[in-house]
């Protein structure tokens, strides 16, 4: 926008076409990311993409023991809202933790397989952290499931020695965490599963770029942001083929629910890239991360579609983040 | 309902600005716009040829990001240094603009920076006095509008900039008069046709040794989404074509790159095929080159 209006200037047409486009947009509010409260209470669902819903479907069911609680197809107003529109049709089931946990669930939706796609190897969602009562019984069961354990039961490192993870990776090339206290004494802090394996208390996200997505989480969604530690993380290590010996940045995000963290590793560009996915549908593997929040209208983002109440209660609506995460903002309460 | 057809261009994606020295605009990009380089490599061939440029196949190129962190990029790649090439005296992509917390603030920053300031902050005044703007020339003739919303009411139509330094939210296109523009846009991809309006730009008529008080037609055109416009400039027919290096793209603000739910749009002139777009930017789609009604190239990347 340039100089002040000349003499005989006439602004009125944008300005009036401004206030209706504003209002159909419900153009983001005022308030200031550094001052407002936390407006993000934690996970809602985890997304992920598989060729074959079915399949999916009974191994996670024989592993960690989630339920069916709704199924169906994506409808054109849920595929636009996710800028996803060759989504549309595709089959999906919506699952439950054993725990019978109403804050979460997890979606299991059909995309198309994508040629060259591998786990763990590019940016944006690359896995689901979920807390677990017993990585070793939940060991055997992944196995017998037939999903892959590419990062067998074992002390998350020295300093955390109390916590056990494994990670496991799915049919679509989606990988999940399984972590837990093993002492009983839960030094960490970590929340508590009702069932061998409960809600997710991390999802991580692979990024290009540390700066931009702890500004973007913290500055644009209000989230609390922790402090920068470097780690070694085997399966990031193992898929894009470096030394295990390297540490990386690695840096989280929370929510205000106990167990509500966003995690960003530091990926090496020179051994990543973004992830490819099928013209108009959602990335495969771990798709998309539903957040819920309290406060939709003080979430400072530009969205792919207006929010709008797709299901059934408070506005939604998704974004795309700084290293190609798919994101939805789901208002609940 | 809303009985208007929805825009098929959503939004912006990736600015792309031409330099012979894309060193030296990474360089005051990061240093003094606070982006930061999120990846680095050569334009490969199909992408070239995607453009009708394969003279661009292996040159080196930068995409940067926005300290705010959103997906939305300037990408900087290398061309051959294109004599007589002067801003905003030719047709195409003359300026992007840039959504910033306070406009007063970065002025003070870089008046201390090679950027060469070519219009102080002010207000535009009237209606819109609570929008506040400057503009700088950077190292590729590259001219940058730098925009800030004072008030930022609940309704604001400017996009929350997310850290000093924002997004790009406005791309500024020439053409002889308004009206084959905007008929252009408003057919082809199901644009509102808003109200023209008649201003001075000083920027321009500077530029264009014309008398500060100069008016020009000019206007908005929202894309899809929230936060995302096409600014159309009419200049005087004097001003023709920009000069360009042969199977090169045009210097300066070079293209435009918007996001589309799909490359299956009518009566476009396709410069080249579609391609599967690699890279940050494209996001894993297929993206596919058309040339506007004045010889502008907008990059059309299938995603959200």
């Amino acid at each position: 926008m340039t100089d002040a209006a000349g003499p005989s200037v006439s602004r009125r047409g944008i300005v009036s076409g401004a206030a209706a486009v504003a209002a159909a947009t419900s153009a983001s509010g005022s308030a200031s990311a550094e001052t407002r409260a936390n407006p993000i209470l934690g996970h809602h669902v985890a997304t992920i993409g598989v060729p074959d819903v079915a399949k999916a479907q009974a191994m996670y069911e024989q592993a960690i023991g989630v339920y069916e609680v709704n199924k169906g197809t994506v409808s054109e107003a849920v595929a636009q809202a996710w800028g996803a529109p060759k989504m549309i049709g595709k089959p999906w089931v919506m699952m439950r933790c054993e725990s019978g946990d109403e804050t979460f669930r997890l979606r299991i939706v059909e995309v198309d397989p994508v040629t060259g796609y591998s786990a763990m190897s590019t940016w944006g969602l690359n896995a689901i952290e979920m807390i677990s009562s017993d990585i070793y019984e939940v060991n055997e069961r992944v196995l017998s499931a037939g999903f892959e354990v590419i990062g067998e039961p074992r002390p998350l490192s020295e300093a955390y020695a109390s916590v056990h993870a494994m990670q496991v990776k799915g049919p679509g090339e989606e990988v999940f965490y399984y972590a837990g206290d093993v002492t009983g004494e839960n030094e960490f802090g970590l929340i508590q599963p009702k069932s061998l394996v409960d809600r997710p208390f991390n999802a991580v996200i692979g990024t290009q770029n540390m700066t931009a997505s702890r500004t973007f989480y913290g500055r644009q969604l209000g989230m609390s942001l922790g402090e920068v530690q470097k780690f070694k993380v085997r399966v990031v290590a193992d898929a894009l083929g470096y030394s295990r010996d390297v540490a990386i940045e690695m840096a989280g995000a929370r929510g205000t629910r106990p167990g509500s963290s966003l995690e960003f590793d530091a990926y090496n560009v020179a051994l990543s890239g973004p992830r490819p996915r099928a013209p108009g549908q959602l990335p495969p593997g771990v798709s998309m991360v539903s957040l819920a929040t309290d406060d939709f209208d003080a979430i400072n983002v530009s969205f792919i579609s207006e929010p709008a109440a797709l299901y059934g209660g408070g506005p939604v609506a998704a974004f795309v983040g700084p290293s190609g995460e798919w994101v939805e903002l789901v208002q609940v309460g | 309902m809303n009985a208007e057809p929805t825009p098929l261009l959503k939004r912006l994606k990736i600015n792309t600005v031409a330099a012979p020295d894309i060193g030296l605009v990474e360089q005051w990009y990061t240093e003094w716009l606070g982006y930061s380089t999120c990846e680095k490599g050569e334009i490969d061939e199909a992408l070239a040829k995607s453009w009708a440029a394969p003279a661009m196949a292996g040159r080196p190129y930068v995409l940067l990001q926005p300290e705010s962190g959103e997906d939305v990029f300037i990408r900087v790649v290398e061309i051959d240094e294109v004599a007589g090439y002067t801003p905003m005296t030719t047709l195409g992509w003359n300026a992007f603009e840039i959504i910033i917390d306070d406009v007063y603030k970065l002025n003070d920053k870089l008046v201390n920076s090679p950027f060469k300031i070519i219009g102080e902050p002010a207000s535009l005044g009237g209606d819109l006095d609570f929008i506040h703007a400057m503009q700088v020339l950077g190292p590729a003739g590259d001219v940058l509008y730098l925009t800030c919303d004072r008030v930022r009411a609940p309704d604001t139509l400017l996009p929350p900039p997310g850290a000093f330094v924002g997004r790009p939210f406005i791309v500024i296109l020439a053409g002889h008069g308004v009206d084959d523009t905007q008929g252009y846009y408003s057919k082809t991809f199901h644009m509102k046709r808003e109200e023209d309006m008649q201003t001075s730009i000083g920027v321009v008529s500077e530029a264009q040794g014309l008398p500060g008080d100069h008016i020009y037609d000019m206007g908005f055109m929202f894309l899809g989404q929230a936060g995302n416009f096409i600014e159309y400039d009419g200049y005087g027919k004097q001003f023709g074509a920009r000069p360009c290096t042969e199977g090169q793209l045009p210097p300066g603000c070079s293209t435009v790159s918007f996001s589309v739910d799909s490359l299956d749009i009518p009566d476009l002139d396709w410069v080249g095929d579609a391609v599967d777009g690699q890279g940050m930017g494209y996001g894993g789609g297929r993206t596919r080159t058309a040339r506007g009604p004045v010889g502008e190239l907008l990059e059309l990347i299938e995603g959200p």
